[in-house]
């Protein structure tokens, strides 16, 4: 079920009213009642796949339980090992065995050998990456001491399951959402508003930004052959307005649909493209995954105590795992290693903290300098989001060249960018929002700018109006899903 | 809670007005291309004046549905030589969820004795936005049964048409022009009453090289399978015999599909319903065709009689029709 579609409104009107209306009094009733509705919400796309999901619940809620009982500390250790075994495998067959086949194919065949590997025909499980790092961060902060375990498979079950989250994160952590499932939620004015008004916004990226420029992007990565260098540069603009439009509208609007239920998930993007670093930026994108490889994979490796070349390995590990998390393709981990390398210098010069603190704090507009700063990273962002969009390697290399070789103009862009013409309108009202909220959480607080509610009601039901005029009502669905 | 509700029902109220306002404003105001999501324009195909000629035409012996095959593919003057009343509304794009709107709006008018429903394969996977603007546009006044026939196409280019459309024509009580289209096939076409579109154009050259489907392997949509067998039903229902044909389509295009039996096979799946595919029982040249799709003159000139003759020989259509 997608967010951006009839049924999910539905779903979302029944389950509202059910979960506050009928069953508010009970929390092991409510907290089933999720369950069971997150269930139906994943299995809406396979039922089949259901099935992968419970057991790998089933799995880490035993492997945590099993890990807090155990009081030998080698007996912890291999426990840890082998839910982190499990998780991997899943993870593995599901999602990389084709990658891991195809690749040896590939390098035998360089060594003059014919190797045949048998290769999965199964659609990957929407959202195999999100629930698999859910449950091995409560296993981890069980081994770590940093929690308990739930005695409640329900609660737990929700934790990882909870539908909002379920498919694309933010990946949740049990220290954080497990203790907001196990207490009785209330009914919070504020809360509710919040929600509401955070996915309007979300469904204001997603469908009028990011679905809109899909088609555009889409056009010209697939004739870049015969685009002019303005056409590609456009097209490599576009994308990376696309997938933050695309996955920070799914974050906005998991985390708003949270809040009518009372829960509150963790911050998934806080306006990555005003960064003036890539340091910063990698605090400001998909933090619940930057902030997961930071906690459970660079501090156990070390992080940056052991000197400055451990540092550095360090870093490459982290950008190139981050980079293959997103996919079975050579394409991502090129991404991954090409922010490792851009992320080299500030970490070399001890600068990866300097851009630390509020962006223009007391002012409008920023300063040159910080402007300056934000163009320079937007475009080399933008260059690694040519690799991460392209379908290999090679075929990002020619984009990235034929940016410089062919003429700038070449007759064709009127046509191209026509039935664009709106985008830029609503590009310029989501720049104003986000600037203005640019040191807050999220936008929800833009909205207390118009004082009187009938005003608010008018600026919210226009932005409704823009989703309905300017929207792509394709029902695409969300980037981040195939990861 | 309460209050919360409240508020949320009142903000939904205030939407909706905004959003009917808006489309007014952004109809009335804006160049087309500046409403991405408003389309309000009619298709050539002279839907308006077949739907002010719908409204006066009553007990006629053939109704023709189907798309621009069927307005372009059946010339009600050669039925009339054949001493049959028939009467042609076929629209631009039309997929069977506008056929069935079209026959909730007029079976009850016009009356047919025999239908024959031109079913040709692409309007079957055709999502029907295209023919739902142009009857919005085309239509006297957008009814319950158009506000029916769009929660099937399930797009909101088509709801915002009919909102501007409900505005224009049930409030402020204006009427679309005739003719606003100003292509060179556009100017070509000439309405005949009865339905009909002769084109002065023989042949389009640049229109049927190279032509072959883009998709060529047919699959046809749920919505307009099921509204298919609803249009049937309600057929069935009325006692009124119904033939389902295949106008000859431009040869390369047809032969460029790959499973013809899976449509044939579905055609043919309706017990007590005769199904002709003339694809298969006379293929027509090239020269028979106007573009990479529809017949012109000379090809419907060709084909109408052998249809016709046919139909009364395997007793389809009575022979008392050509004695009337």
């Amino acid at each position: 079920m997608l967010f951006n579609s009839i049924e999910f409104i539905i779903f979302l009107l029944l389950v509202y009213v059910l979960y506050w209306f009928v069953l508010q009094k009970n929390l092991t009733i409510q907290n089933f009642f999720l369950l069971i509705a997150s269930y139906v919400f994943y299995g809406w796309w396979d039922w089949r796949f259901l099935l992968l999901l419970i057991l790998s619940t089933i799995i880490d809620y035993s492997f945590g339980l099993l890990i807090y009982r155990s009081t030998v500390q080698r007996t912890k250790k291999l426990l840890l090992w082998l839910s982190i075994f499990n998780n991997l495998a899943i993870l593995g067959f599901f999602k990389y065995y084709n990658f891991f086949a195809d690749s040896t194919k590939v390098l035998f065949s360089q060594l003059g050998m014919e190797l045949h590997p048998y290769m999965l025909s199964i659609a990957l499980p929407v959202g195999i990456s999100f629930y698999t790092f859910h449950g091995m961060s409560y296993v981890f902060d069980i081994y770590n001491g940093k929690a308990k375990p739930s005695t409640n498979p329900v609660n737990y079950s929700v934790f990882v399951c909870f539908f909002p989250l379920l498919v694309a994160g933010p990946i949740e952590r049990g220290t954080h959402l497990l203790p907001q499932v196990e207490v009785k939620r209330v009914f919070n004015y504020r809360q509710s508003v919040d929600g509401l008004r955070l996915m309007l916004w979300g469904f204001f990226k997603k469908i009028v930004i990011a679905d809109s420029l899909a088609q555009l992007v889409d056009t010209i990565f697939k004739t870049h052959e015969h685009s002019s260098g303005l056409s590609l540069m456009m097209g490599a603009v576009a994308f990376a307005i696309q997938i933050y439009g695309d996955f920070s509208g799914y974050s906005d609007i998991a985390r708003g649909t949270a809040k009518l239920f009372g829960f509150e998930l963790l911050i998934n993007f806080r306006f990555p493209y005003f960064s003036r670093d890539i340091a910063e930026f990698w605090r400001r994108w998909h933090i619940s995954l930057s902030s997961w490889f930071r906690d459970y994979l660079y501090i156990p490796l070390g992080g940056s105590k052991g000197g400055k070349l451990l540092s550095v390995r360090n870093t490459f590990i982290i950008f190139l795992v981050s980079g293959f998390w997103h996919g079975a393709n050579w394409t991502y981990i090129f991404w991954g290693g090409l922010h490792a390398v851009y992320f080299l210098p500030l970490l070399l010069l001890d600068r990866n903290r300097k851009n630390n603190g509020p962006i223009a704090e007391n002012s409008i507009l920023p300063s040159v300098m910080d402007f300056l700063r934000m163009v320079v990273t937007f475009i080399i962002v933008c260059i690694a989001w040519v690799f991460f969009r392209a379908s290999s390697i090679g075929e990002a290399f020619t984009y990235l060249k034929e940016i410089v070789t062919h003429p700038l103009l070449n007759g064709k862009e009127k046509l191209l960018f026509r039935p664009y013409i709106y985008i830029p309108v609503m590009l310029a009202i989501m720049l104003v929002v986000e600037w203005i909220c640019r040191n807050k959480d999220d936008v929800s607080s833009f909205f207390d700018v118009f004082k009187k509610r009938p005003v608010r009601y008018v600026v919210y039901a226009l932005l409704c109006f823009m989703i309905v005029m300017y929207g792509a009502f394709e029902e695409t669905s969300f980037i981040y899903f195939q990861f | 809670m309460k209050t919360f509700l409240i508020r949320l029902s009142l903000f939904f109220f205030l939407a909706i007005i905004i959003w009917v306002v808006g489309v007014w404003i952004w109809g009335s105001a804006l160049p087309a291309k500046y409403r991405k999501n408003l389309l309000y324009t009619p298709v050539n195909g002279f839907s308006q004046s077949r739907l002010e000629d719908a409204d006066t035409v009553k007990n006629i012996d053939v109704l023709i549905l189907g798309s621009s095959h069927a307005y372009r593919g059946f010339d009600t003057r050669i039925f009339k030589q054949y001493g049959i009343r028939a009467f042609n509304l076929g629209t631009s794009s039309q997929t069977p969820v506008q056929t069935d709107y079209l026959i909730d709006e007029y079976i009850d008018k016009i009356k047919p004795k025999y239908v024959i429903y031109d079913v040709y394969y692409n309007m079957f996977r055709k999502d029907g936005l295209e023919s739902s603007v142009d009857l919005i546009y085309c239509t006297r006044k957008p009814s319950i049964a158009m506000l029916e026939m769009l929660t099937k196409v399930d797009k909101i280019k088509a709801y915002n048409a009919f909102i501007y459309a409900l505005l224009r024509k049930s409030i402020l009580n204006k009427r679309e022009k005739v003719g606003t289209i100003k292509t060179a096939q556009a100017q070509s076409d000439a309405y005949i009453p009865g339905g009909y579109v002769e084109s002065s154009i023989l042949k389009n050259a640049d229109k049927q090289e190279g032509f072959v489907e883009a998709n060529g392997t047919v699959v046809f949509s749920d919505e307009n399978k099921q509204a298919f067998e609803r249009t049937l039903a309600k057929l069935k229902k009325r006692n009124i015999p119904v033939v389902i044909m295949q106008v000859p389509t431009f040869r390369r295009r047809y032969l460029s599909v790959k499973n013809h039996d899976y449509i044939n096979r579905y055609f043919r799946s309706f017990k007590q319903v005769p199904y002709y595919n003339f694809n298969e029982i006379m293929p027509l040249p090239d020269d028979d065709f106007l573009d990479g799709s529809h017949l012109n003159q000379k090809g419907v000139n060709a084909f109408n009689p052998v249809m016709i003759n046919k139909l009364v020989a395997d007793g389809v259509l009575p022979n008392k029709l050509q004695s009337n």
